[in-house]
């Protein structure tokens, strides 16, 4: 499936874990809560002292997971745009019009996108169709994103965002030559 | 069986003078206040039953079972989105008022208004969408209203809907914040601020004190519930004032088409009403969860400092998370993106510390009692849970990026509402009508209702998420390729949901028989029914 995919297979594998994780968590909570009672101080006591400790690593995951994002934000700089080559995208109401729909493997992309009636989405999707990169593409706004193709083949874009009755057959081919 | 009830003290509870301008007697105004709250759980039911069948009757579509034009199949999608969030209101608004009302002495003529407005929304929607055909989506995101095949009076109508039922579940908000600063003499006190800045309360301190009779001495300390009141109405009343900027700005343009709004300005109203609006009425849940769930394990849950610090921080960081709907509009300020996922992580570090822990703790060796109200309870609780993580992934940016607009979306959100505020009403209405009947559901019957609502539950918000992870995108009417499989397979858990539900509903009425609900109206002033407290 190609490097592409390796981020939805990693989110893939953090939800089965945390959520299996909850799963576990019930059950063994439900199946403690059969029989005799402890009187509740006897709970909270070792209880709360859990808190605070589950407290100080669920603050340390987030914070980490905030400051990670940073060095991974999708939203190309200054250095990036000035060293890509510029396809202004229109989207309509039902097509995509762009200024070439052939690139070559290893080109770095700036796809100028906006609008001319309602909000879409610019959706890439890689020739093994796995979704590697989108921005909304909103009327009055230019939003830009930088794309380098690593591989040949047919890349199809597909609207992402909900604008009308044939939202759904909104895609053209972009043909990446190696 | 009443016998081996655990029944939390009474004293925990805060008794409060009712106000001397109460003309009828106490028990003939919980009369009116139970027969209000079944009559939104009624309709919450109504709803979501037939908004579900909108919902099954998309994914047969998508999964080429049925046949429907694309126009269709996002009039019903428009339809399915806004009359599941009116269920969802209905059902919790009332859970909350049920077990707020002891304290705070609520009027229920405002509650009745609130019903009103509610189903004026409902027949508006209705009438834009089934007649109308207006399928601009629940989100009617400017400008696509303006932009479709429907007329312009469908989209009129249907704004005067959401607009009926913002003003609904404003007025709720406007009398519960009015009534709990009456009684607890100050917004800072029915916040609990004191406790929250460690100047009272504490773990085994001065909870649940009796409000004084004298204003100037009242230093009682909310319970959670009403802790959670004060918190979620004051958050309506700002999501309500962002609903009704956005909607008279649309209604401005419709009038006068020259009137234009800034896109992303748009964008920005309409994802902070959206995101708030379905959010809160898993907030409301949980205040009705606080309330309800100590009956069951025999604990009570106090506000303690950790529940008072993390409802201030629900209180502002679930209001600004919103700005994660706009990771993908590249224009939107940068600083607004990382302040998005700041926001959000706040709220779930909240909620995991405190409510869910705090949850955990409580039903921990409790000797809790499982009936098939507090089972559903339970089942709602794993929903947040798992909803929760999917959120949490789509709130960060980078896994953004991949999942936007995809089926991981409906995925995730589809957890927080059949497997979590779904189950949280049904269960609360179960608890009713067990309470009332005297009866519990056999431990066969309750398998028979929540293993096939889990099963068929996570396996159908699985088959989204599934296909959020392989990029298929939402609101397709046409699938891309996989996508009608997914659907195929979505379409069999359904099944097991809908055998779920009509069991669930059998067990409902067999209760209501064994009460004799019909006759509850007669009886109740007979007063020979037994409160459910």
């Amino acid at each position: 499936m190609g490097d592409n995919a390796t981020s939805q297979v990693l989110i893939g594998a953090v939800f089965l874990l945390l959520a299996f994780s909850v799963a576990v968590v019930l059950v063994v909570v439900a199946r403690q809560a059969r029989g005799p009672a402890l009187p509740y101080a006897e709970v909270t006591r070792p209880g709360y002292a859990l808190r605070r400790l589950w407290f100080g690593v669920v603050l340390a995951t987030a914070a980490l997971a905030v400051v990670v994002s940073l060095f991974l934000l999708p939203y190309p700089g200054s250095a990036q745009l000035a060293h890509a080559q510029e396809v202004r995208v229109v989207a309509h109401q039902f097509f995509w019009q762009l200024t070439t729909t052939t690139f070559r493997v290893g080109q770095s992309i700036n796809f100028a996108v906006t609008s001319a009636d309602v909000n879409h989405g610019f959706g890439l999707y890689d020739p093994h169709g796995v979704l590697m990169a989108q921005v909304q593409a909103m009327p009055g706004y230019v939003n830009h994103l930088v794309v380098t193709f690593r591989a040949p083949g047919t890349y199809i874009v597909r609207c992402m965002e909900y604008c009308g009755q044939l939202h759904h057959v909104m895609e053209i081919a972009l043909v990446v030559k190696a | 069986m009443s016998s081996s009830i655990i029944v939390p003290s009474t004293a925990a509870v805060p008794r409060i003078t009712a106000p001397p301008n109460v003309a009828e007697t106490a028990q003939a105004r919980q009369v009116r206040v139970d027969r209000l709250i079944f009559l939104y759980l009624g309709t919450a039911v109504a709803l979501f039953l037939l908004m579900g069948l909108a919902g099954l009757t998309m994914r047969a579509h998508q999964a080429g079972l049925l046949p429907l034009d694309a126009t269709q199949f996002y009039v019903i999608l428009t339809l399915h989105g806004t009359g599941m969030l009116a269920a969802a209101l209905l059902g919790t608004m009332a859970a909350l008022w049920y077990v707020v009302q002891p304290t705070l002495r609520l009027e229920s003529g405002p509650l009745w208004l609130a019903y009103f407005l509610a189903i004026v929304a409902v027949v508006c929607v209705v009438g834009s969408t089934l007649i109308g055909g207006f399928g601009a989506g629940w989100t009617m995101l400017y400008p696509l209203p303006f932009y479709g095949w429907w007329p312009a009076w469908s989209t009129a109508l249907f704004l005067l809907g959401n607009l009926a039922l913002s003003l609904s579940f404003g007025l709720f908000c406007l009398v519960l914040l009015l009534q709990v600063i009456r009684t607890y003499g100050s917004l800072s006190q029915a916040l609990a601020l004191p406790v929250a800045l460690g100047r009272a309360g504490g773990h085994h301190g001065q909870q649940g004190q009796h409000a004084a009779a004298d204003p100037a001495q009242r230093m009682a300390i909310p319970p959670p519930p009403v802790l959670i009141a004060t918190v979620t109405s004051l958050q309506g009343l700002v999501i309500v004032a962002g609903g009704a900027v956005i909607g008279f700005g649309l209604l401005g343009h419709l009038v006068d088409p020259a009137v234009k709004l800034d896109p992303l300005w748009a964008k920005n109203i309409t994802y902070f009403f959206g995101h708030n609006i379905a959010n809160i009425t898993l907030y409301l849940a949980l205040g009705m969860l606080y309330a309800i769930l100590p009956r069951y394990a025999g604990r009570a849950w106090q506000t303690t400092r950790p529940v008072a610090l993390a409802w201030l921080v629900v209180l502002v960081c679930v209001l600004l998370a919103y700005f994660h709907h706009l990771y993908m509009d590249f224009a939107q300020p940068r600083v607004l993106d990382v302040a998005g996922e700041g926001f959000t992580y706040s709220a779930v570090t909240a909620a995991l510390s405190v409510t869910i822990f705090g949850a955990l703790l409580l039903i921990w060796r409790s000797d809790f009692r499982w009936t098939l109200g507090s089972l559903l309870l339970y089942v709602g609780f794993s929903g947040w849970m798992v909803g929760g993580i999917g959120a949490a992934i789509d709130a960060f940016i980078p896994a953004n990026f991949r999942l936007h607009n995809t089926l991981w979306v409906p995925g995730h959100f589809h957890t927080y509402f059949l497997l979590g505020v779904l189950p949280f009403v049904f269960g609360f209405l179960t608890h009713l009508l067990e309470g009332i009947s005297d009866h519990e559901t056999s431990r066969r019957v309750r398998m028979m209702i929540v293993v096939p609502l889990l099963v068929g539950g996570y396996g159908l918000v699985g088959t989204w998420l599934l296909g959020g992870l392989m990029g298929l995108p939402r609101r397709y009417a046409e699938q891309p390729p996989g996508g009608a499989a997914l659907g195929t397979v979505a379409v069999a858990f359904v099944a097991l949901v809908i055998v779920s539900l009509l069991l669930l509903l059998r067990e409902w009425w067999r209760l209501a028989i064994i009460s004799r609900l019909p006759a509850y109206g007669r009886e109740l002033y007979d007063l020979g029914f037994r409160k459910v407290s």
